[in-house]
């Protein structure tokens, strides 16, 4: 379920849509966490779906690097992507507040961090001073950035108010931690092995 | 998964969203169909759901004929009712257009068939508005009902039906699939079969604790 205090809007033709603050969120924030709405796929349910769903998984759904391709039933799953992105997280089933996010700003991901399928690579326009020009499935240094990122956001979970802290299951929580306390050139590396 | 010439738009605070047409569609057309990416709930299931979770699922998610709960996953969930709808249901997996929709026009369903656990008032307008909503609805409406779904659905072969390769067909939908895509007569189930006379236990008994 992602933050109440979210909207949809349209961006332009190009974008489609996207989630925008209506509250500021504070840095440390949970935006996200995946719940029982929310669909998971291993390999084989995939694999069942009629080869119809190829564009619709491209497009609604992400990877959490363990196996498993997550549909959010709400907002979540029309989070854009940006080469600096505000949430971070996905892959351990929940989203923190990277930054502060003001009223009427983008909630974003890096997608980069959703280990793409080379199929769903796309142009970049984020905007961002550091955009990489085309979002791929292959950017491990950004991917170390987030993590460094959400490292230190989550030292500040316990300093804002948390409208769905009663969704995120402890463990979640602490496999992220174990994880993020990884150095950074282990967790380019990982990620690269997870890519591959 | 509700058909693509369709967006949702914030009707008003006491109605919500509703889901428009962007384009002219003909009846006929499948406006809706139960897809692979629908959730599909046991009553225990919904009862286990965490509070925030339930509220969705006790506003979003109807019954089916086999008892499970369906939550859509698009935009589909948010299609109102009305008791002049422009679509009706046919098996478990078809929303078809019994007439003609113009664009901005708002789509529109039965509840009638969707087994409510709690009778809702209706404020849809139209000239013969039933004013509540019941679980068993069709027992009473069967008749012209299932005449307007199977004269709408005689002409699904004859039209786009771009919600076809995504459709999760059951027993009872794949004969009417078949028929369709063979340009022949199908007989449709009656909108009566679908009708389970009551809620189960488990969440009358939630009900009842929300209520207090």
């Amino acid at each position: 379920m992602i933050h109440p205090d979210t909207r949809l809007i349209t961006i332009d033709g190009v974008v489609g849509s996207g989630v925008i603050a209506t509250r500021r969120i504070p840095r440390g924030t949970i935006t996200w966490v995946m719940d029982d709405l929310d669909r998971t796929f291993n390999g084989a349910q995939m694999n069942a779906l009629p080869a119809s769903y190829d564009d619709l998984i491209d497009r609604w759904t992400f990877h959490d690097g363990r196996g498993w391709r997550v549909l959010c039933w709400d907002l979540g799953r029309y989070m854009n992507h940006s080469c600096e992105p505000n949430c971070g997280g996905s892959e351990f089933w929940f989203e923190v507040a990277l930054r502060d996010i003001e009223v009427g700003e983008q909630l974003t991901n890096d997608y980069a961090t959703l280990y793409m399928r080379p199929s769903e690579g796309f142009d970049c326009r984020c905007g961002a001073p550091t955009c990489r020009g085309a979002a791929s499935h292959t950017a491990p240094h950004a991917v170390a950035t987030v993590c460094a990122q959400l490292r230190h956001a989550l030292d500040e979970l316990g300093l804002v108010v948390q409208p769905l802290s009663g969704l995120l299951r402890p463990d979640w929580l602490g496999r992220a931690q174990e994880t993020l306390s990884l150095t950074l050139d282990q967790v380019v590396d990982t990620n690269a092995a997870a890519a591959e | 998964m509700i058909h693509p010439s369709s967006e949702l738009r914030f009707i008003s605070p006491e109605v919500g969203y509703g889901v428009f047409a962007t384009e002219h569609i003909p009846r006929g057309t499948f406006l809706w169909v139960l897809d692979h990416f629908d959730r599909i709930l046991t009553a225990g299931e919904v009862g286990a759901l965490q509070p925030m979770l339930r509220t969705v699922v006790d506003k979003y998610a109807y019954q089916a004929a086999d008892g499970n709960f369906v939550f859509c996953w698009d935009f589909g969930r948010y299609m109102n009712h009305s008791c002049e709808p422009t679509s009706r249901g046919v098996g478990d997996a078809f929303e078809v257009a019994i007439r003609d929709i113009a664009p901005g026009e708002e789509l529109t369903c039965e509840y009638g068939t969707l087994n409510l656990c709690e009778p809702m008032t209706c404020y849809c307008g139209a000239p013969h508005c039933r004013g509540i909503i019941r679980r068993d609805d069709s027992e009473r409406h069967f008749e012209l009902w299932d005449q307007q779904t199977s004269s709408a659905f005689a002409l699904s072969h004859t039209v786009a039906q771009p919600l076809l390769p995504y459709a999760r067909l059951g027993a009872r939908d794949l004969p009417l699939a078949e028929a369709m895509q063979a340009g022949r007569a199908a007989s449709v189930p009656s909108s009566r079969d679908f009708h389970i006379a009551e809620a189960p236990a488990e969440l009358r008994v939630a009900a009842g604790h929300r209520a207090r």
